[in-house]
């Protein structure tokens, strides 16, 4: 009897297992090739949490964490804190070196990867004088994040940072011109040799391209990025390449190509459908369209019952009390706290939006109600449209560069660059006076230029690098004891409207008073003495504040 | 390197102390006779509960002469004897298997370090040096903490204590026995290290001819070539041949190669040279003139949160003056008496508040004065090298300020053997920053073999410690349990200034009573904490009772990072003997307390009566 109450048992307790080893099977199958595994396998080759998925397994990461036994916590925060002591202790090889272990035990935490690669790119870096032990560092931090991305693969904040970095980093700081140099010739940074990416610039756009594919065409999620200044990276980087080999004296057919690929990158991102902060999807070429739009559909309303905006309009006028009258009319420059009541009343009523518009007609003509509050529906649509299209081409500065590009393409443009950089080698050769005429050449071909691009805002970025030129320009005219204010060192320069705009630290202000008295036929004002309150050397040099 | 305590001389050290300090046989004898009345107040409340105050008294003066009478009465034959049995029961306990341990950890410690970064060997030897330090520390805890417990367990310690064997001579071998185990250990490891190391980053390069370009003298002659090697190791280097075709590669990561030219456009470059150095520094003393000319202890702060170096500013009076004594001529005695130089090795920390001109690097003086005469050197002037060891040759002939001729070491050195060095920034708006040790002068350099050897005396140091402790506490408590104590004593020796300063009152956030508050409520260490009863209660209990316990375990406490002298080979220092010496003393000192401590303690053990 027990031992038949025994066989029982297990027998109840094989079909128990045998019941349960199902689900489990059916959930937990690992997948292997050409069979997609469990549910759980398939979830999370969907959803792409596989290690695998997510970048390289490097066996010895893996060894790391295996080695701490589940104290892989506090191993990290003991590594956070012996890095912080290092920093701060300037021990850079044990600094890097803790990095890199703290890497291996969170490969896939990728603030880790973002926060330490700008720690050694921008703020380690800095700690050293030496240009090349500077660029050193710059260089483990972009290294540190091409590490990163092996772990975190198709990352776009990562891929993201290593174009900025790489890019700004190496082409924007004080030290660039050497940086750019140092990054040319870096094997390791480039170890194929690959000709595209030998220039920071264009590495830089090599990496922001991948981080663009990889939320175009590997799903990846934009997270928090503003995808105005996140798609427009690529585009960016070209225009750089293409400003810096102009600083670098490389001009012709080159220049024009690499400003022939910034626009037409540029043209593409303004054509690219981009998420909002709405809820549609915007182009930035479209402002125009979403304007023209409200404008025809506006007309469309007005017409369902012509000149009913004017007939409201005075309507309101005529509900207007004296007083809100008399402040709409002209609000006093110093308004009471009444007046400033009234006002605000008086543009309520006599705001005639298109809402109330359509509410009119609804009622006036009920029998167009329907169309009338689907126009107006229409209207704010693309009204909103416009608005958010507008203000994100403002972040991108979306105009301005679209215009640039066409500009710096242009031969006189190409011209003008070219002969500023002739002038600048002349003047740093000893020949002041060859520098001058190149620069005055180079300013006839600006104004050339310019004057076909008329649309070109004259406060701009080109008009603020003109400006460099022009301050240059000042001081070839100073050694050859000459000045902007001589009337006929003016009557050469043609740049005089470009630099009243752009003067904002009025360094020119007495040249530019003289122009505009000689122009208008009046006496030329005195001309300020150096030492003077507002005379040029008013500004404080650093140097100068040392205590002797 | 980074020296943030000076080293006193042996003798120094052990009689008078620093400034601020007592010497360390003063400090053994009061800490020693603070444990010994501590242990005897204790001994007889014990024997006092248990047969009354009188017979308590008997009990505790007959242990007390007893054992004094027994520990003097110390065999070294049974010493050793005992000791070969704990060496016995090492082998029978597989400690071999830390070698084992060692060795793997070595075969994958490639994945982890690299040898294209700017200083690989400072990475692979401090990388070797914890390793070894870590893997030998856990064995002698495992090994000193275990084996008496186990002996009470599995009762073999009946057989021994039936034997003519004193109690402390048990205690005594068992720490000499684990000490021999772990000396081979040790051994066996620093080889296996330093071979490694050695091994990991040798290399060669090729010299790649389609780099060279000719090199003109001023007359137009051929001078000679500049060119490359070829990429190994994640690096390459330019070299400068002369006309015959020899020469040398610049630094790259730490070490340079010599060239020798073996036939046309055949070259042979040796291994790399300088990656394992021994630099012999000798010290001196630092201080300051501020830019109104006023002397100081301390330059000026750039704002820097480590305070470890102080700044003088540029084109302005302020100086950086080293003081150092016994100076002649034998320093670097290799080359003929008339073209003797004073080597100095100089390391400059820039801060700069302007940009100034990009790539090119700030400029300094440096002078000589003899402290007596007031005889100063024309300034020569050095580029500065950021943080780098910069080794500047000061030559036997210079001018005076008045443009007179002198000599390094007649004219500058006081009849006393003292000279000084004085260091000044050129640049205006900018700074220089120096330690102490950041200009020495430079013997030649010592062996990097015995320096690695005498880091592993202080990895040896730091185990035998460990053994002395395991096995004193060994002989009261179980195995876990003595087990726990060690690693809690390694943990306090390793932290022991923090934990001094908690005693101390210098850390925030009070003692472990007011932590455990400031946890439960959240409160961080800057808030204070409200005037109730509790926190009244909780403060007076760390100030009265807490802290001065603490304090007084801290003085028994080694420090084991002090300790450590691996920053010296990772840096390319020679591990100097003085600190070798102390080591020991140290170590010594802490043998001897506790093996007495351990024979007490193991008498009381019903078994060793």
């Amino acid at each position: 009897m027990n031992s038949n109450n025994s066989f029982f048992r297990k027998m109840v307790y094989l079909l128990i297992l045998m019941m349960v080893a199902v689900p489990i099977v059916w959930l937990g199958r690992p997948s292997s090739p050409g069979d997609q595994g469990g549910k759980l396998a398939q979830e999370r080759t969907e959803a792409r949490l596989g290690q695998a998925d997510l970048g390289a397994i490097d066996p010895a990461s893996e060894t790391i964490r295996l080695a701490t036994l589940g104290l892989r916590g506090i191993a990290v925060t003991m590594l956070w804190n012996a890095a912080n002591n290092y920093k701060k202790t300037e021990d850079w090889t044990a600094f890097q070196s803790t990095l890199e272990q703290l890497a291996r035990l969170q490969p896939y935490f990728v603030k880790v990867w973002q926060y330490q690669a700008w720690n050694l790119s921008y703020n380690v870096s800095v700690e050293l004088d030496n240009v090349r032990d500077r660029f050193y560092y710059v260089k483990q931090g972009i290294e540190y994040l091409m590490d990163g991305i092996g772990y975190n693969r198709d990352h776009p904040r990562l891929l993201d940072d290593l174009g900025w970095f790489t890019g700004n980093k190496v082409g924007r700081a004080d030290e660039h011109e050497i940086y750019r140099k140092l990054y040319k010739l870096d094997e390791d940074l480039n170890p194929n040799d690959d000709p595209t990416l030998r220039d920071n610039w264009l590495a830089s756009k090599h990496w922001y391209e991948q981080a663009v594919a990889s939320v175009d065409e590997k799903g990846q999620s934009l997270s928090t990025m503003n995808p105005t200044t996140f798609f427009d990276s690529p585009a960016r980087s070209q225009i750089s390449y293409a400003e810096a080999i102009e600083e670098e004296g490389i001009f012709g057919e080159t220049a024009k190509r690499a400003w022939r690929d910034g626009g037409r990158l540029w043209k593409e991102y303004g054509e690219r459908e981009m998420p909002s902060t709405d809820d549609f999807m915007i182009k930035l070429v479209d402002e125009n369209k979403w304007k023209l739009e409200a404008a025809r559909l506006r007309n469309e309303l007005d017409a369902l019952d012509p000149g009913i905006e004017a007939k409201m309009k005075e309507e309101a006028q005529g509900q207007l009390t004296a007083d809100q009258r008399r402040v709409w009319e002209a609000l006093p420059a110093d308004p009471s706290a009444d007046e400033q009541k009234w006002h605000t009343e008086a543009l309520g009523l006599m705001d005639v939006s298109v809402p109330k518009i359509a509410a009119r007609i609804a009622k006036d003509k009920p029998e167009n109600a329907a169309k009338a509050q689907s126009l107006a529906a229409q209207i704010e649509d693309a009204n909103r449209r416009a608005n958010l299209i507008s203000s994100n081409r403002d972040v991108a500065n979306y105009e301005y560069w679209r215009i640039r590009c066409d500009l710096e393409q242009s031969p006189e443009s190409l011209k003008a660059r070219d002969f500023a950089h002739q002038a600048e080698k002349r003047f740093a050769e000893g020949d002041p006076e060859g520098a001058r005429e190149l620069y005055e050449q180079s300013f006839v071909e600006w104004g050339k230029a310019l004057d076909q691009f008329p649309e070109m805002p004259r406060d701009s970025t080109t008009g603020g690098d003109l400006m460099e030129f022009i301050e240059d320009y000042a001081v070839v005219l100073e050694q050859l004891d000459l000045s902007l204010e001589d009337e006929e060192v003016a009557n050469r320069f043609v740049l005089w409207e470009l630099l009243e705009i752009n003067d904002q630290q009025r360094k020119f202000a007495g040249a530019i008073e003289a122009y505009k008295a000689r122009k208008a036929g009046m006496p030329v004002p005195k001309r300020a003495e150096p030492g003077d309150a507002a005379g040029p050397n008013s500004l404080i040099n650093p140097a100068e504040a040392v205590p002797q | 390197m980074v020296v943030e305590q000076q080293l006193l001389p042996y003798f120094q050290w052990l009689l008078t102390g620093g400034e601020n300090s007592l010497g360390a046989l003063p400090s053994f004898f009061f800490v020693f006779l603070g444990v010994a009345m501590a242990a005897l107040v204790i001994g007889f409340a014990i024997a006092a509960s248990r047969y009354g105050i009188l017979r308590g008294g008997d009990v505790t003066y007959k242990t007390v002469s007893e054992g004094l009478s027994e520990l003097l009465q110390t065999a070294p034959r049974r010493v050793w004897a005992i000791a070969r049995l704990a060496i016995k029961e090492s082998m029978r306990r597989r400690v071999a298997v830390a070698l084992g341990v060692f060795f793997l950890v070595l075969l994958f410690a490639n994945w982890f370090l690299s040898t294209n970064h700017q200083e690989p060997a400072r990475l692979y030897l401090s990388f070797v040096l914890t390793a070894s330090t870590y893997l030998v520390l856990g064995v002698a805890l495992l090994l000193s903490a275990f084996s008496l417990p186990n002996d009470f367990k599995t009762k073999t310690i009946y057989t021994v204590v039936t034997k003519p064997v004193r109690a402390g001579e048990i205690i005594l071998g068992r720490i000499i026995g684990f000490t021999i185990v772990i000396t081979g250990l040790l051994a066996i490891m620093g080889v296996g290290s330093y071979i490694f190391v050695v091994r990991s980053l040798d290399h060669s390069h090729t010299v790649e001819l389609e780099s060279f370009q000719v090199v003109t003298g001023p007359a137009g002659e051929d001078a000679g070539k500049k060119g490359t090697t070829s990429r190994d190791a994640g690096h390459r280097h330019e070299l400068t041949l002369d006309a015959e075709g020899n020469g040398e590669t610049t630094v790259e990561n730490g070490h340079t190669h010599a060239i020798e030219s073996i036939g046309e456009n055949k070259y042979r470059v040796s291994p790399p040279l300088g990656f394992i150095r021994a630099r012999v520094p000798q010290y001196g003393k630092l201080r300051f003139i501020d830019r109104s000319g006023a002397a100081k202890d301390t330059g000026i702060s750039v704002g820097s949160e480590w305070t470890y170096r102080s700044f003088i500013d540029g084109n302005t009076p302020a100086t950086a003056i080293w003081t150092f004594d016994n100076v002649s001529d034998a320093v670097d005695p290799k080359p003929p008496e008339a073209e003797r130089s004073l080597p100095l090795s100089l390391i400059v920390r820039v801060f700069k508040t302007h940009k100034g001109v990009i790539g090119q690097a700030l400029q300094g003086t440096i002078q000589l004065r003899n402290p007596e005469s007031q005889l100063t050197s024309e300034p020569l002037p050095f580029d500065a090298q950021d943080q780098q060891v910069d080794d500047i040759d000061i030559p036997r002939k210079l001018l005076s300020q008045s443009r007179q001729e002198i000599d390094l070491f007649k004219d500058l050195v006081s009849k006393d053997g003292k000279i000084e060095v004085l260091v000044k920034c050129l640049d205006r708006g900018q700074y220089f920053g120096f330690a102490q040790a950041d200009c020495y002068i430079r013997h030649p350099d010592g062996s990097p073999i015995a320096s690695f050897a005498k880091v592993c005396v202080s990895i040896w140091v730091q185990a035998v410690i460990v053994v002395s402790v395991g096995v004193t506490i060994s002989t009261l408590v179980s195995g876990p349990v003595a087990m726990l104590f060690v690693v809690g004593f390694i943990i306090l020796g390793f932290w022991r200034q923090d934990f001094v300063d908690i005693a101390t009152g210098k850390s925030y956030g009070g003692g472990p009573a007011e932590s455990v508050v400031r946890i439960a409520t959240q409160a961080n260490v800057m808030v204070q904490l409200e005037d109730t009863l509790l926190n009244n209660l909780v403060s007076g209990f760390d100030k009265y009772f807490a802290k001065p316990i603490m304090w007084a375990v801290a003085q028994t406490l080694p420090d084991f990072r002090s300790f450590s002298t691996v920053r010296y080979a990772a840096d390319g220092y020679n591990v100097p003997w003085d600190r070798v010496f102390q080591d020991v003393t140290v170590c010594l000192g802490y043998v001897i307390g506790l093996s007495i401590l351990g024979y007490f303690l193991l008498r009381t053990r019903e078994v060793a009566k």
